[in-house]
């Protein structure tokens, strides 16, 4: 799945939790979901768990702490489902 | 340094469902878990720990000027407490941060501390009037600026609030830096704001 297409899987995921949904337009790597999309940060656990069932993965602790943004979100998912690491 | 955190109850109850499968594993060490279990509304429980967590880290962010999801290692000892105020600790790492919240049957509101001292501290919690989220931040630091303004006895005009990219607020006095530590937040319907002057 290339990264436009996951960044569409993860604005599915990510829109029930946004208040404002003009603020999901124009989501790219660097949109920061804390500071650009408003979500609260209890909302980000559940972005995360969100993400491990729609992908079928375990977020550990150490990607979680990283999972601030949504090019965070897509490294993790590449690098966990499909075995791709960005370098 | 100080950090803050409101909960609204109510908004809370709306955006997250904290009993979800695998929530609260991924957000609360098997200590605060007990804590939510013991407690007469396990709910109530959930926001105040979350709060205590979310205070420290706010302190962590303006002592390490970097963020991070991490509510695990925020880990939460509760010290006395009564139906109405909590005190305890968060433990991060090597660092503690004293705490103290207050539950009402609509908010819960904490504030945490990096040291304890007896320096000048200010802090209140408001229903806001305005609706839009844009005007919010005004309000926020319009409130805070009037009251420190009186409690200080300085004009509130010279006065002002700038934010990093961090979102850390920074209070300036007629241009210059006001040496000082300040946390805003708000949920919901409330807004609260906490500043250590220096």
């Amino acid at each position: 799945m290339n990264n436009e297409k996951l960044i569409s899987e993860l604005k599915t995921i990510i829109k029930p939790y946004v208040q404002d949904q003009k603020d999901l337009e124009n989501i790219t790597e660097s949109t920061d979901f804390v500071k650009d999309l408003k979500i609260n940060s209890a909302n980000l656990i559940d972005i995360i768990l969100d993400v491990e069932s729609k992908f079928n993965i375990v977020v550990d602790d150490e990607s979680i702490e990283k999972m601030l943004t949504v090019g965070a979100a897509v490294e993790l998912i590449n690098r966990k489902v499909y075995n791709i690491d960005r370098q | 340094m100080i950090g803050n955190d409101i909960v609204d109850l109510a908004a809370a109850g709306k955006e997250c469902n904290w009993q979800r499968h695998g929530y609260l594993k991924k957000v609360f060490t098997s200590r605060e878990q007990a804590y939510i279990s013991n407690y007469r509304e396990p709910g109530s429980m959930v926001w105040l720990l979350w709060s205590m967590k979310e205070s420290a880290y706010k302190i962590f962010v303006q002592e390490n000027f970097r963020r991070l999801l991490a509510p695990l290692k925020f880990q939460c000892r509760l010290g006395t407490g009564s139906d109405l105020n909590f005190s305890g600790e968060v433990f991060f790492e090597k660092k503690s941060y004293k705490t103290s919240s207050r539950i009402s049957a609509y908010k819960i509101s904490t504030r945490a501390y990096s040291e304890i001292s007896s320096k000048f501290l200010i802090s209140n919690d408001f229903e806001f009037s305005e609706r839009d989220y844009l005007f919010r931040n005004e309000e926020m630091s319009n409130n805070f600026i009037y009251d420190l303004s009186r409690r200080i006895n300085k004009p509130a005009g010279e006065f002002s609030i700038k934010k990093d990219t961090l979102n850390i607020p920074y209070l300036f006095y007629r241009g210059n830096r006001f040496n000082s530590s300040i946390s805003f937040s708000h949920h919901g319907r409330y807004g609260s704001y906490a500043a250590e002057l220096f």
